[in-house]
């Protein structure tokens, strides 16, 4: 079983703010700091409020849709800013839910004995998509308009250490075969030839991002048995959550399954109040709700987002 | 121990060699051979294909069918997938779904989208073996696959790169046997000191906007790849040797023990000094000359290869090796069987 602990993230105060998008604010890191220099501050945060070395890191898993650079990606840059020299690297990109499939990839790291200390960085930087005035076309003027920025870190470890920690009991993991066209953002396109992306696209606006929420289809009935399966898997199916966390670009298409199918449980839907936050919004609710946890309390986080792909996990709080 | 137990690949039909890229680049046969011992490669361009159809996801679908039907296994005896690339048919999601679809997978399961570049199939191995030996799996696919000539400049500014890259898949199916044959050593590394020294800047969240329609100009244009070739040449030159030794102590092996080294395809002068460096040229596994270098596909295309050719065979000690953009780098000791 692993602890997932050092759950930090950067100071929103302190390097970024709120911004007028499109008739709403959201929340957005500073532009004068790189996705890696985000990760950093995040990542010593984690170790230090874990209490361990950055030589005790083994492996580092970035999951994150907005690098430094298209290649290599964002585990590169930090490695470089943490001056880790010694761990394994892997680089995710699975939009929405990459924050859950980072936890059970680092899971199964540490389960296989593979890794003692697994540094996860879970960030998307989606606001740099657009910038205030970009125009755009209307097929993107939902994603201008919901985009954030979020960031959070924390360690999988095969123990526990110092501050608050939980218990990882278990996750369900899928991405289904259709093709998604409620969001998704075609370019660049590998296999449009001979090149996959123009200056002539860019002038056009065709490489933003497309957020259609009218289409936004739910898989509920392999949703809901995947949920039913975990919380047989994990033996929480008769015991309520404190917290269900749920994360997705369209909240509104999700509320009536989540009030469904979690009725015991105190329910967090990401709500656009400070926007979309990409795979950080299923993590970054459990430190705004760390005062109200208590240790044994349950907490189920859900994501749902591109690809027709989620992730959910159950933790219980161990300190 | 994880066990592959099947491999398959696919490359495109049409043959680029190098007079042909003389037509939109100054270039020639010769100057590409001596710089790199690449003659022709893949390029994947709709019209040539006999199944009119030449995604990322197509020819990973090919590779995928095909180490499915060497494992005689169904895509439906999966419980994981590992897709690797850095060049999917959209920027997200990325072309893992669309594998699914093929493989007739219409409920899904986890899948991994992979962008760790030339070290993504070892990284995709690692991460598979992961999943097998805690069990939460049992049967993994995993697929290292490019369609890298989409996203090269072809023009004379950027033919330093430009030459080097091909398309191509490949695939191997694993299985978590209790047997004595199998991935025996698997070590991954990096060290982001040379994160800008081989790769492709935009789209860069490192600044607003993200991509620009300046990005495709002059002969550093951050939308194609760039790479310091002296250094990258030294560190991998450097590197290669040093993870096959590593892995062979770690199991008490020697050289000797080795049938055969699959390093990563990124230039054949580095393949030399590989085979120079552990003293045994005949074992370094090439294939550069006729595909370039394909990325993540590199090594489990090699890997399919040679198992056709019978260059491996049941109980040979093999060594899968890669260094790249990162920099980051792995190795893995197989015993086959």
């Amino acid at each position: 079983m692993s602890h997932l602990l050092g759950l930090a993230k950067p100071s929103s105060e302190q390097h970024g703010a709120l911004v007028p998008r499109a008739n709403r604010e959201i929340f957005q890191y500073s532009l004068a700091l790189a996705p890696s220099e985000i990760a950093a501050i995040s990542c010593l945060e984690t170790i230090k409020s874990a209490g361990i070395s950055i030589k005790d890191i083994d492996w580092v898993v970035a999951a994150t849709q907005t690098p430094d650079f298209n290649n290599p990606g964002l585990a590169s840059c930090l490695i470089k800013r943490l001056e880790i020299k010694h761990a394994a690297i892997i680089e995710l990109k699975q939009p929405g839910c990459g924050a859950i499939y980072a936890i059970d990839l680092a899971d199964s790291l540490v389960r296989s004995g593979a890794a003692k200390n697994v540094l996860v960085i879970a960030m998307d930087l989606l606001s740099r998509y657009f910038g205030e005035d970009t125009p755009t076309k209307v097929s993107a003027a939902n994603a201008r308009e919901r985009f954030a920025d979020g960031a959070c870190s924390f360690l999988v470890s095969k123990n526990r250490a110092q501050g608050r920690s939980y218990r990882l009991l278990g996750t369900a993991l899928r991405t289904t075969a259709r093709l998604e066209r409620s969001y998704f953002c075609h370019l660049p396109a590998a296999d449009r030839f001979p090149q996959r992306l123009t200056p002539q696209d860019i002038e056009i606006g065709d490489h933003y991002p497309v957020l259609s929420p009218d289409e936004f289809e739910l898989e509920s009935v392999l949703l809901r048995s995947d949920i039913e399966q975990l919380r047989i898997r994990t033996a929480v199916d008769k015991s309520p959550f404190r917290f269900c966390i749920v994360d997705t670009p369209v909240p509104e298409k999700l509320t009536p399954f989540v009030a469904e199918n979690f009725t015991e449980s105190e329910i967090i839907v990401r709500k656009a109040s400070s926007g979309y936050q990409g795979v950080a919004g299923a993590i970054l609710p459990l430190l705004g709700a760390a005062t109200k946890l208590q240790s044994s309390d349950r907490v189920c986080l859900l994501s749902l987002a591109s690809g027709a792909a989620w992730g959910a996990a159950i933790l219980e709080v161990e300190q | 121990m994880t066990t592959i137990i099947g491999t398959g690949h696919a490359v495109p039909a049409q043959v680029v060699t190098n007079n042909d890229l003389t037509k939109f680049m100054e270039t020639s046969d010769e100057w590409i051979a001596q710089r790199s011992g690449i003659r022709e490669r893949r390029w994947a361009r709709r019209g040539f294909e006999p199944t009119g159809e030449c995604s990322n996801a197509d020819l990973a679908y090919r590779a995928s069918a095909m180490a499915l039907d060497s494992a005689k296994l169904k895509a439906s005896d999966l419980d994981g997938v590992v897709y690797c690339t850095i060049s999917p048919d959209q920027d997200f999601p990325g072309s893992g779904a669309a594998l699914l679809n093929q493989l007739r997978l219409e409920s899904g399961l986890p899948l991994f989208e992979v962008r760790n570049h030339c070290a993504g199939f070892i990284t995709g191995l690692a991460i598979a073996r992961s999943y097998l030996t805690s069990g939460k799996w049992r049967r993994a696919l995993v697929v290292g696959v490019e369609l890298q000539s989409s996203g090269l400049n072809l023009s004379t500014e950027g033919r330093g790169t430009t030459v080097l890259f091909g398309d191509g898949a490949g695939a191997v199916v694993l299985e978590d046997r209790g047997a004595q044959s199998g991935v025996l050593e698997l070590v991954l590394g990096a060290d982001g000191t040379f994160a800008e020294s081989l790769g492709v800047v935009a789209p860069t969240f490192a600044r607003t906007p993200f991509l620009s329609a300046g990005d495709f100009s002059g002969k550093e244009a951050p939308a194609y790849p760039r790479m310091e070739g002296v250094v990258v040449f030294k560190a991998a030159s450097q590197k290669m040797p040093e993870l096959v030794r590593e892995v062979l102590t770690r199991q008490n092996k020697t050289l000797a023990d080795l049938a055969l080294i699959i390093p990563h395809q990124a230039n054949q002068r580095i393949l030399d000094m590989l085979g120079q460096a552990l003293e045994c040229p005949e074992k370094v596994y090439s294939h550069i000359a006729k595909y370039g270098n394909t990325t993540a596909a590199t090594i489990p295309l090699a890997l399919s290869e040679a198992v056709i050719e019978g260059r491996v065979k049941t109980g040979d000690l093999i060594c899968l090796v890669t260094f790249g953009a990162g920099f980051a780098w792995g190795a893995s000791l197989i015993r086959w069987g």
